[in-house]
């Protein structure tokens, strides 16, 4: 029997090429045909402006109603158009099978079964080559060059030699990412791991357990306001001179309780070094919610009959607990740490929202926007430069990223896939 | 009554277990408290006037509960020149994530059942393109990013923030949904492949109504991320087009004008109602699936 290799590339080709072909044209087709909607519903948000009486300008009323417009015909056209995709190209694959191989049902099987998985991650496929890969290398180029395109080390240079204005900022957020690397992911881990245990032994465990679940909802830039003004000093402007005093109040809580005046108004978090202690002390805040609910439930599918026959041994609590739960719930905990991991690597929110990015609070992540808008190395390769940054930040995630995948892979043996 | 010692040998005198006990309840307390207080000042605060703040203590109830504030903060707080409040910025926020959730979402479960169930080369190659995707810190992507969306017409638009959270959230919903499918018997594929179902049709009948728990858990999971997404909020949009985390941090640090500490609370617990709502109503199934879902990795 002839290979059917050639066939299934020459049929995978021409979907592939009817499909970029079509779907493009009907996608502008339709964004084309659909334009009036805008100015439609401009015209809507200007009569409902004139019933209800709306205090917005005409302009803008007509500006936002536009955009909705386009957000939701962008949103229908994206659907329409991957249903279009799924249903065109499965035809094409069937259609184009049974026209290679009319005889064989088995043949025809074998090359649909080739393609078919194709078609559903191609757009996935296609979707991240472009727009992950290309974009992550494209920074990695970027990062070499000068603005004008040129080969050069000068952005790697600013950050790494001594004399280059760049390298004390960079010196400073690498330690404070390693801080934070180290820090937050185990504050988190061991905090969630704690409570997770305390709370499983008293009746109120599962009330605790809720509350300390709620900041995950709450996003970075949030979490920050709030513990900002806990973290804040005295009070704000004095609005008047009353008697030639001016009246100053206390809105930090924690700044109160260390016994900080209402006249000194320098947050916690600009503090020279342990400044960054407290901007972790958000973030910790933030995700020990996550850390614990995954804790609880791992801890819970430890095997009853481990636990009974320590409890018959004698075991206490604490070699219970390092000696027979935490290595059955090993492998959770390192998914934890890698989460965590990546999200502190990310994170930049939290000093943006605050302002805290002085020298001594640079992280990676920060000071790349820094970067972006406050540096010139003499020239204007800005840009240049917050790749070279970025470079740097990708690397730190390097060796995590090798490690999970080594993990994934060992598990899927293990499991026989 | 709990057992914390988890032993009933008599060698553990009465009074260490109390002690033990006592110990217990401080650290919880301690923790409750760590946890607790900013909440507790957050929804004082934003109930509070300008007036009592100044006058009041920090952590009393307040005296006289006003909802002006919260007013203020939906419909009149100050964004450096704007006076809008957040009102604009929610439905920015809205006609974001609701798209760009229920894209992912899909593309998800569509990726996750071929990865899991369908052996085929390149099947690792994809697997670990999304890797990838979930580890990558984002701002690595920030600058080439940008040029893609003013080449295809999306700079600073609505539709470009929802094209970029579908593409990066490709990657964590596809993991959810692998791993999820993944423990789905191969047998049932075979048997369904003998009878004569095709691709799409087992994914229909067969995969999808099994997968509940697993899309509460990617809704909201993509949902929070999107919903409270910051850096490409504030990379990829324009003065009419911000999400509401960006705005709240506007309003926050907009420098005109007196401190209004009750507002800027006001319009961060705004800012995470949806969140909290989410996962008030769906919180249990999501750590139900998330536990399930990600413990196994």
């Amino acid at each position: 029997m002839r290979s059917l290799k050639p066939v299934i590339a020459s049929n995978g080709l021409a979907i592939l090429l009817t499909v970029v072909i079509l779907l493009p044209v009907v996608a502008i087709t339709a964004f084309i045909a659909t334009g009036p909607l805008d100015d439609a519903l401009a015209q809507l948000g200007l009569s409902l402006r004139e019933t209800y009486g709306w205090t917005l300008s005409e302009f803008d009323t007509q500006q936002r109603f536009a955009k909705i417009g386009f957000a939701i015909r962008s949103v229908i056209i994206a659907v329409g158009i991957s249903f279009l995709y799924f249903s065109i190209s499965n035809w094409l694959n069937m259609g184009l099978a049974r026209f290679r191989s009319p005889d064989s049902l088995g043949r025809q099987s074998t090359i649909i079964e080739a393609i078919q998985p194709w078609i559903f991650v191609g757009p996935a496929l296609v979707l991240l080559l472009l727009f992950l890969l290309v974009p992550a290398f494209s920074t990695l180029k970027i990062s070499f060059q000068e603005s004008d395109g040129a080969w050069s080390a000068r952005n790697y240079a600013f950050l790494w030699d001594p004399d280059a204005l760049g390298y004390l900022q960079f010196r400073l957020a690498m330690r404070n990412s390693l801080m934070w690397l180290i820090l937050v992911p185990t504050a988190c881990i061991s905090l969630g791991l704690l409570i997770a245990v305390l709370a499983d032994s008293v009746k109120w465990g599962i009330f605790a357990k809720t509350l300390i679940f709620v900041p995950l909802a709450i996003s970075f830039v949030g979490a920050a306001v709030i513990w900002r003004n806990i973290f804040a000093g005295g009070g704000i402007q004095p609005q008047e001179t009353i008697n030639g005093l001016t009246p100053s109040y206390q809105i930090g809580l924690l700044k109160a309780l260390l016994g900080h005046g209402a006249e000194y108004n320098e947050p916690l978090y600009n503090l020279k070094f342990w400044g960054n202690f407290f901007l972790m002390w958000i973030l910790v805040w933030v995700q020990t919610g996550f850390a614990m609910v995954i804790f609880s439930a791992a801890l819970r599918g430890v095997p009853e009959d481990t636990i009974e026959a320590a409890t018959i041994d004698g075991a206490n609590p604490f070699q219970m607990f390092f000696r027979i739960k935490l290595p059955q719930i090993y492998s959770t905990v390192l998914v934890v740490w890698t989460t965590l991991v990546i999200l502190v690597l990310k994170v930049f929110d939290i000093p943006y929202a605050l302002s805290a990015n002085d020298d001594d609070k640079l992280l990676l992540a920060t000071m790349m926007e820094n970067a972006r808008n406050n540096w010139s190395i003499g020239g204007d390769n800005v840009d240049n430069l917050f790749a070279a940054i970025a470079v740097m930040l990708m690397l730190t995630v390097v060796p995590n990223m090798i490690f999970n995948a080594w993990r994934i892979r060992r598990e899927q043996k293990e499991m026989g896939h | 009554m709990a057992d914390l010692t988890y032993s009933q040998s008599p060698s553990k005198g009465s009074f260490g277990k109390l002690i033990l006990r006592w110990i217990l309840y401080i650290l919880l307390a301690l923790f409750a408290l760590y946890y607790l207080m900013p909440l507790f000042v957050m929804v004082t605060t934003s109930l509070k006037s300008l007036e009592e703040i100044r006058t009041g203590s920090l952590i009393a109830l307040p005296r006289e509960i006003t909802f002006d504030a919260w007013k203020t903060a939906w419909s009149g707080a100050c964004t450096g020149i704007q006076c809008e409040g957040l009102q604009p910025y929610f439905w920015n926020s809205v006609l974001l994530a609701v798209p760009a959730v229920a894209l992912s979402t899909l593309i998800g479960a569509l990726n996750g059942y071929v990865i899991a169930q369908w052996q085929f080369r390149g099947a690792n190659l994809i697997f670990s393109l999304m890797l990838f995707g979930c580890f990558i810190p984002f701002q690595v992507v920030l600058l080439p990013m940008a040029r893609l969306l003013g080449m295809m017409g999306l700079a600073g638009s609505i539709p470009g923030l929802v094209f970029v959270h579908v593409i990066y959230g490709i990657g964590f919903t596809t993991l959810f949904f692998r791993n999820y499918y993944v423990s789905i018997p191969a047998e049932l594929v075979k048997a369904a492949k003998v009878d004569g179902a095709n691709f799409f049709r087992i994914f229909w009948s067969i995969f999808l109504p099994l997968s509940l728990p697993i899309i509460v858990v990617t809704v909201i999971w993509q949902f929070t991320q999107i919903w409270n997404d910051f850096l490409f909020g504030v990379s990829f949009s324009q003065a009419g087009t911000q999400p509401i985390t960006v705005a709240l941090n506007n309003i926050v640090n907009s420098t005109t004008g007196v401190k209004e500490y009750n507002v800027d609370m006001a319009a961060a617990i705004i800012a995470a109602l949806p969140t909290l709502f989410v996962y008030v109503f769906a919180g249990k199934y999501f750590i139900r699936g998330l536990t399930a879902g990600s413990v196994k990795g």
